[in-house]
This record gives structure tokens, sequence and C-alpha cells, in this order.
């Protein structure tokens, strides 16, 4: 939960991997590929256990970028034992953000820290790295582009990044960048020991507003046998977000 | 009578704001509506929640004596309604198990109030729980309810305070700060147990005496605070003042002591509530993923000599404490607070003296830790939850496992109490439990 930054932005911007000078340049291509002020989504998780069974979890978020200051508000709607919690987060250019939660249960509004990077998100598949990587900054990795290919029938560019931080969550990751449209379609996850960890995969591209976005996001961990599908259900690019959405008492109480 | 003068007031205002709320109805101004996936707002939303428990406690030190009062099985409803529109919300919180229907029907009503959205300015009353100050726990500032310390194996800090009465005015002081004005008409205390599992041993020696409570449920008897909060550079600041009485309740055992002694009267035992100002700061800051959290103040009573045996001392209060993830998804989250005694010197600590706080030393700590692990997606989960007190010597510890199915779990904990038999903790021993517990929430 303390690292959540945007799913929405995953979902747009791909892997937020960043390449050495030519893949860097592809990697800009698809990071700017949309541009908007705000995006208002509703996502529906379904985390799947390793005996199949389904978890699922309603999701509106409201995202805001003016001033060089991004500001994300989650709202869990279902189900009922995570209904009405809230969370915040402030980022402002080239700083540390400040993130709060509200939780029912405890009934008040609590900064809570950006660690845990490695912690799975709300018990789903996706690690607070995961979903913060499309704010990962470029120099902390080397990049490399391995080759190009078709991904269901889509010719790509494939990718692979390499942390220069060796306490980062994963030693290598590799993007597959469509050519026609800069999306990002996959990544696979390795962990430190070089195992394949974690495999993206977006599908289900809509146009939204002019927008083409990948709809569809399942992440799978492939040692664990379970995976998250994230289905974006409703978007809305530049849609108004009334400021006293990213503030205290709309933690507090779901108002503006 | 003086109970249903709190149900009175809250579904007064209740079904005021449930009126109120269908009146101002209007668009919303932006998102999704309510649960259903549809872009269109919802002008009103009524939504129906709670959740069912069912409990059973086993105290093993009853299997010496064969005596199983107080192993239970708990049935329990929490039934939730909550109303909105476009510039006012209400909420009925409903409560159900055996111990209310048949001592306390009035608590039935949990919760009750309304909210009204005067442009930035946001206006709550009725029945409320309200938290000040930052820590997780043991907070010293969080002092507008108070608690339900008449049955321990209530574990929630929510459901530990009672709702009372309140007023609630806040106002936002530009875009990261706001001030905060309640009112509160009458007082009540910390509920304590007088008799049963949960009576404190102090009460023991007094077996058979007549209670003598008094009733602060009138408006000589109102309250007040204000609370300013912001942040700034990353750190969450905050500062209140309030004015009311303590809910730790004095006991003037004197008339008990003498019956005692054998002189002629009666056994009765005096409750008492001292009022004082309090004033405090606290903050919340991270720092190396350090979630770090602290409170100070100062309790100003009417005893600034320290020398009245049946008003507490002025003290200051304090805590600190910070969660962080270790290792491999373990966190601990660690509390501590305390209070330290003005003027200590001024009690009177003969063995006869009736001081109220002659059996206690100049400072009390407590400290509480919480170390928790989820797998499986955070379908189960594991916990140990330890609590000391410091100059006592005594302690509690519970170590428990949770398994999630969806909107239900299953909760299995052993609650162990320990240390000196005097402490407020270790008095317990023969108290401690297991506990099976099973919640659906809809």
């Amino acid at each position: 939960m303390k690292r959540f930054i945007c799913i929405v932005a995953v979902l747009l911007l791909g892997s937020g991997l960043a390449f050495s000078q030519s893949a860097e340049e592809i990697m800009k291509a698809s990071r700017n590929r949309v541009k908007a002020d705000t995006v208002s989504t509703r996502a529906r998780m379904a985390i799947s256990a390793k005996d199949g069974s389904l978890t699922e979890r309603l999701v509106d978020q409201y995202t805001s970028s003016a001033g060089g200051v991004t500001k994300t508000v989650v709202v869990f709607q279902k189900p009922a034992s995570v209904a009405g919690t809230r969370f915040l987060t402030i980022t402002a250019s080239g700083k540390a953000g400040d993130q709060w939660i509200f939780l029912p249960s405890l009934g008040k509004v609590r900064r809570v820290a950006a660690s845990e990077g490695s912690a799975s998100f709300m018990g789903t598949d996706l690690s607070y790295d995961d979903m913060a990587s499309a704010d990962r900054k470029a120099d902390l990795d080397t990049y490399s582009l391995l080759r190009e290919e078709s991904l269901g029938g889509k010719p790509c560019w494939v990718i692979e990044a390499k942390p220069k931080d060796s306490g980062y969550q994963y030693s290598r990751m590799i993007g597959w960048i469509e050519k026609a449209t800069n999306i990002s379609l996959k990544m696979e996850l390795y962990d430190k020991k070089g195992n394949l960890a974690k495999i993206m995969e977006m599908s289900e591209v809509k146009d939204f507003q002019g927008r083409l976005t990948p709809t569809v996001t399942k992440m799978t961990s492939v040692q664990a046998k379970t995976s998250t599908t994230i289905t974006i259900e409703i978007m809305k690019y530049d849609d108004p977000i009334p400021a006293g959405v990213f503030t205290e008492r709309f933690l507090l109480t779901g108002r503006p | 009578m003086i109970a249903n003068k709190s149900l009175a007031f809250s579904a007064f205002l209740a079904a005021g704001l449930l009126l109120f709320a269908g009146a101002g109805a209007g668009a919303q101004e932006f998102g999704f509506g309510g649960g259903a996936a549809e872009a269109a707002p919802a002008p009103i939303s009524a939504k129906l929640g709670g959740s069912l428990s069912f409990s059973m406690l086993a105290f093993p030190f009853e299997l010496v004596d064969g005596d199983f009062t107080n192993s239970a099985a708990l049935p329990e409803s929490r039934i939730q309604i909550e109303a909105s529109g476009a510039k006012s919300d209400a909420f009925l919180g409903i409560r159900l198990d055996r111990t209310i229907l048949t001592e306390n029907p009035a608590a039935i009503l949990d919760e009750a109030w309304l909210r009204i959205y005067a442009g930035k300015t946001t206006i709550q009353g009725g029945l409320l729980r309200v938290f000040w100050g930052r820590m997780d726990s043991l907070s010293v500032l969080d002092i507008l309810n108070p608690h339900d310390l008449s049955d321990l194996t209530i574990r929630a800090e929510k459901d530990r305070k009672i709702a009372v009465p309140m007023l609630r005015i806040t106002q936002p002081l530009g875009e990261r700060a706001s001030a905060e004005l309640v009112y509160l008409p009458w007082f009540e205390g910390d509920r304590i147990a007088r008799t049963g599992a949960w009576a404190p041993s102090r009460l023991k020696p007094f077996a058979g005496a007549t209670f003598n409570i008094p009733s602060m449920k009138s408006l000589n008897y109102g309250q007040a605070g204000i609370r300013v909060t912001g942040s700034l550079q990353g750190v969450d600041l905050g500062a209140q003042y309030f004015y009311g009485r303590l809910t730790t309740p004095f006991m003037d055992t004197t008339d008990a002591a003498m019956y005692l002694l054998g002189v002629p009267g009666a056994m009765t035992i005096d409750f008492g509530y001292n009022p004082y100002h309090q004033i405090g700061a606290d903050l919340a800051f991270e720092v190396a993923g350090f979630n770090v959290r602290m409170e100070s103040g100062v309790n100003l009573t009417q005893d600034a000599a320290g020398d009245n045996p049946l008003v507490y001392n002025q003290h200051a209060v304090w805590a600190a404490g910070f969660d962080r993830d270790l290792f491999a998804g373990v966190n601990l989250n660690l509390q501590a607070s305390g209070k330290v005694r003005l003027n200590h010197d001024m009690i009177d600590t003969s063995d006869t003296s009736l001081d109220i706080e002659a059996r206690s030393g100049v400072t009390t700590t407590q400290i509480a830790a919480l170390v928790s692990r989820s797998f499986a997606q955070e379908r189960v989960k594991l916990e140990l939850l330890g609590m000391l007190g410091l100059e006592q010597a005594d302690y509690l510890v519970e170590p428990g496992i949770v398994f999630v199915f969806g909107d239900a779990e299953v909760a299995l904990r052993g609650r162990y109490f320990g240390g000196d038999a005097a402490g407020d903790l270790g008095q317990f021993h023969d108290k401690s439990y297991v506990s099976l517990s099973s919640t659906y929430r809809f």
C-alpha cells in the first residue's frame, strides 16, 4: 500500500524501463505517448490464488499533474472488507512522495512510509515497486536493445534493462514495445538469482478520447503460480477533478 | 433514563440529517458514483453494510476449578446504514450482542451522526467517535471519547471507544491544514467493570460495596476543545487544547475503609471525575523507512499543589512510536507512552493514606509491540502482540493467526497476562484466554 503510485500510469506508460541511447529513445516515445492533465479510472482487480480461487477488488483512482506535482487518490469501493479505504500520494518533482491512508477500521488518517518496495500491494501479485515503475528514474538502469520480434503478430522492440542498484527487487527486466503504437505489451521480471519471477502482460487496447490505452494488465507470479488481472472499466482523460479531492478532508469523508 | 438521553439525542440528530441528506441531493461534481460501474453520478445514495461475527472464548484456568463462568460463545451483529446527499451524509450504526441486549439496551445505538458540508466547512453532530493525536495505540492526546474497559477481550481501539454526543466543526486552513472545534454537551467516563472477570483488583477488598457514580449527563458538564493540524515539508503537525474531565475516575474509598475497620456506616465507594485542561502537540514523519509518530502534552488538573487526595496531580504525558517493514515482509509496530506526575513528593504515601495516587509511582510507562507477516496474497496473517507495563513489570502476550476468505475471516488468538499480580495487566493472570472468532463483512 505504501508505494502505490499509479495503476493507470503503469498501464499507460508501460514498463517504465529506461534504455541506452536508442533504447532510451524508444522508451521516451513510449512514456510520452499519452498526455493528460488528469486521469480518472475505475478498475477491477481479480486476484487469482494458486488453487484458482478469485478475490475481486473495485478501485477508483484520480490523478492530477499540475505545477510539477503529481497527486493521486485511490479509493477502494469493494469488497466490504476494504471499502472506504482511501489513499493519497503527493509527489513533487524530484522529491520523495508524501503518503497518507484512511482506513475505516482505524477511523483516522495516518501518514505512511514509502518503503516496502518488494512487498505485495494489497495482496496482489504487484509489488509497490511494480506499481511505481512508471516513475522509475531513467538513470537507475542500464539498457540494451536485445532484438526485434513479433508478439501476438505485432512487431516489437525487445529491450533489456538492468538496475544499477543491486538492492533493487529485480536483477533485470525485459520489455516488449510495439513498434506501431509505442505501447508496452509485455515485461519479464527476473529476481536477484536470475530466475524469471513475474510476467506482466498488457492487452485489450482501446481508444479513449483519442488515446490508445491498454485496458487489461495481467501480472503472473511464475513461481507462486498466482496472478492478478487489472481491468479498466471506466477511463476519463482530462476530466475535471476538484482540488479538494487531494486533501485530508476527502480521505476522511470521501467529499472534496 | 440516563442512557435514553444519549439515545434520544442521537436519534434526533440522525433523523434530522436523513431528511437533510435527501433534501439537498444533487449531482456529484466528479467521479463514477457509487459501487456500480457506471459513469453517471449518483445524486443520492444509501448503503447498508455491517458485519456478523461469532466468537468462542475459553479460559484455560477455568479447567482447574471446573467453573466455566467466563468461557462463552458470543454472536454479534453490527448493522450500518449510510445515506449521502449532495451536501450531507448521515450514518446510523447498530450493535447487537447478548450483553447489550440483556444488560445495556441503550448501547444498541452504537454510533449515529449527521454531517453537513457548508462550503469548505464541515459540521458533524451526533453520537460520535473522534480520533485526536497521531499514535496507532497508547495515544495520550486521543481524549474525546471514554473507553470501555469492562471487557478486556475487546481488541480494536475503535471498538473500545464509546461514542458520545458531540458537535464537531472542521474548517480547512489552506490546502494542507485545518482547524477542528468540538463541543461535548456532557461527560461520560470510562466504563469499568465493578464485578466479574475484568473488575480491577483494587476493588476486590470492597466486594459488596455500594458504588456512587455521579451522572454528568447535563449541560453543566460540557466539554470543548480545538485542534489544529497541518503538513509542512514532509511532517504532519498538530496542536490541541481541551477542557473537560479525565475519563479515568477517582474512587473515594474513605467510607468503605472505615466500614472495614468496624466504624458504623455503609460500605460505599464514591466515584468522581476530575476536571482538567489539556494542552498538547504531536507530529508524524518518515525517516529511513520508519513511520515515526510522537505526542506530548500536559494535563492541568485543579491539584496544582499536588496535595489534594481526591484530585489527580497535574501531569505531563508523552507517546512515541514507529512502524517499519523489517525483512521478508515482517512488519514491526512499536508504540510507547507514559505519564510523569508533577509534585509527586506532595502525595501522602503513608500506609494509612487514602490519596488516590498513594500506591503508584511518579511515572507510568507502557510499551506495545505488534509483529506481523502476511502470506498467500494476504489470505493468511501471523501476528504477535505484546504489551509491557514498565514500572509494574507486568505484561500481555497475544499470538494470533488470521485466515481471510473473501469478505470473511477466521482468527485464532490466545492472550496471556503475566508479571506482577498487582499490575494493570498482571492482575488478570488467571483470566488468560483463547479465542476463536469468525467475522463476515457485508
